[in-house]
């Protein structure tokens, strides 16, 4: 355990006791954070340990939480729709991935945003997924409760995933595939099969984390599961934590929020132009992302 | 049957705006080797200036020339100011700054003219010629016409120039161009302007075409993306056919599915494309650079 682990554990704890002190507002913006780390980290998967950026990575969120949302409003259990929502994007990674997986950097990226709104489309057209009306659903009581520690949960697991592949071999064998793949090759490393298991695991979390968001909002449409704005989000905060992959996307992701929610709150009219122009800036004194440690 | 033969017409007709559209996007691509996600932002943007020139009561066609030449200034400045300061750094960097320019521009306009649907008419606007059964509505046959004339124009420019020479030599080996004493900053400067220019140039046309909202970037900028990806970089002729064959589908689709499959169709025909044979059909090379 490093001194960082430490703090990082009290603060954890901290937020499982924090929901039952504080009001609803202030319980929605810890959600959206806690959510947009998610995001964060299931990208991270592919983005940092492999050298993949799935722009569209978000198409997998949306898929799984169109699955979950059908699934929970045919009174299928909770936990079961939620597990199915998350094995549902699996198995269409799994589908799509001799695909998007031959592509490299750019073409990637784009491939798959182009994937991401090939769904988009494909929902608001479908019968199944309501079309353009959507999907709502009547939920239990507590429910902002349980979206919260679901979300929790789901955070913890993939933050030790993600510290456990910064300190293992496996990590390791990973990274010497994102720096130089014809030397990885030459030593015996699948790249191939990495590749494709991290972008499976990268989809399983994305679903899982869509179906939670999904209940945490009560009402699913294509343009908000699907929206492109989730994918910029994302990888904005990636970008900022280049250089620590490991805490960086937390600590963004609480930042980031912080931000919309103030500008969102007190500029409503500007608020999407401050954005952007936030976007801009942060990147541009910052394209290495911050350093945190001292060295 | 005859419809057929319509919808080829249209799709013709379409092709040559889709050209101007991408070719741009084509050129800051290749040279620069930054995928520009805020093209097709600039895009909008120039279909408002070509708005506001509009409503100011002059002739959009005259004033189109001025459109390009103030993007290309634009374009110089976005280059020097915020583009060549990350060239160095990790590529997705200048992806995520491109669009926190959409980003920017698309809020921006939205403040300044709100998000209702704005449209130019042109005076000719209800005239079509008709041959045989097909019909050649006046406003989209300007378009295309004066879309060739663009294009033959760069295209010479890029072929007889010196600079469009230095822009081609950047393009195809920047270490050996800088060999020869070009300086890639400042020709990336020049391409971006040209790129920048040739978006609000393209948007003028846009908003000729169709009425048009502060929101529509994104579909634009993927267009153009999928139009290179058919054609490959390297090719203004390549870009005309890969513009026809979105237009065919587009069309196609558009009258045989609907209008709401019409953005479906395309989109599997960007992955199927990027899967078979990602170069694209006349491109040298599937590169990486930055």
């Amino acid at each position: 355990m490093r001194k960082a682990d430490l703090i990082l554990l009290f603060l954890i704890l901290l937020l499982f006791v924090l929901p039952l002190q504080i009001n609803p507002y202030w319980l929605r913006l810890l959600t959206a954070f806690i959510f947009l780390s998610c995001l964060s980290y299931s990208h991270n998967l592919l983005f940092h340990f492999l050298g993949y950026p799935a722009f569209g990575g978000v198409a997998f969120f949306g898929f799984g939480a169109y699955t979950f949302s059908i699934l929970y409003n045919h009174s299928t259990p909770l936990l079961l729709s939620l597990l199915l929502g998350g094995v549902s994007s699996l198995i269409l990674s799994l589908l799509i991935s001799p695909i998007l997986m031959r592509l490299k950097s750019h073409y990637f990226a784009i491939a798959t945003l182009a994937f991401q709104l090939c769904l988009m489309e494909l929902a608001q057209n479908l019968e199944i997924t309501g079309g353009t009306k959507g999907i709502a659903f009547n939920l239990p009581e507590y429910s902002n409760l349980i979206a919260f520690y679901s979300f929790l949960t789901l955070l913890l697991t993939l933050l030790m995933l993600t510290l456990f592949l910064d300190r293992s071999r496996l990590g390791l064998t990973m990274k010497a595939i994102r720096e130089d793949e014809t030397t990885a090759l030459s030593v015996g490393i699948n790249a191939v099969l990495y590749r494709s298991i991290a972008f499976m695991v990268m989809a399983f979390f994305l679903g899982l984390t869509g179906g939670v968001f999904s209940f945490w909002n009560a009402y699913v449409d294509a343009s908000t599961l699907f929206n492109p704005m989730l994918s910029v989000k994302t990888f904005f905060i990636l970008t900022l934590s280049l250089s620590l992959p490991t805490y960086g996307p937390l600590l963004w992701s609480f930042f980031f929020e912080m931000l919309f929610e103030l500008l969102w709150s007190k500029f409503l009219m500007l608020h999407g132009l401050l954005l952007g122009i936030a976007i801009v800036l942060l990147i541009l004194f910052f394209p290495r992302g911050v350093v945190w440690k001292r060295s | 049957m005859e419809i057929v033969f319509q919808l080829l017409l249209d799709a013709l007709l379409l092709s040559g705006f889709y050209t101007v559209l991408s070719v741009g996007f084509s050129l800051m691509w290749g040279v620069t080797g930054i995928i520009n996600l805020a093209y097709g932002s600039f895009i909008i943007l120039g279909a408002y200036l070509s708005y506001m020139i509009y409503m100011a009561g002059f002739d959009v066609l005259l004033f189109l020339p001025l459109i390009f030449i103030l993007g290309f200034l634009l374009g110089l400045f976005f280059q020097a100011l915020f583009v060549n300061r990350l060239m160095g750094y990790e590529p997705f960097t200048i992806l995520v700054l491109t669009f926190g320019f959409d980003v920017v521009i698309t809020n921006l306009l939205n403040l300044i003219f709100k998000a209702d649907i704005r449209s130019i008419s042109l005076p000719f606007e209800n005239f079509s010629l008709f041959i045989a059964d097909l019909i050649l509505p006046l406003n989209r046959l300007l378009v295309f016409f004066f879309s060739l004339i663009s294009l033959f124009a760069l295209y010479t420019f890029l072929r007889y120039s010196w600079t469009g020479r230095a822009i081609r030599a950047v393009s195809l080996d920047p270490v050996g161009a800088q060999l020869c004493g070009i300086k890639p900053k400042r020709v990336f400067m020049i391409s971006t302007g040209i790129a920048i220019g040739l978006a609000l140039f393209s948007g003028g046309f846009y908003a000729m075409l169709q009425g048009f909202t502060p929101f529509e970037s994104g579909w634009l900028t993927i267009r153009a993306f999928l139009i290179c990806v058919i054609a490959g970089l390297g090719s203004v002729s390549g870009l005309a056919f890969g513009s026809f064959i979105l237009s065919l589908f587009e069309v196609f689709s558009g009258f045989y599915l609907g209008e709401d499959w019409k953005d479906v169709v395309s989109l599997m025909l960007l992955i199927a494309f990027l899967t078979i044979r990602p170069r694209g059909l006349f491109g040298i090379r599937y590169h990486e650079k930055g």
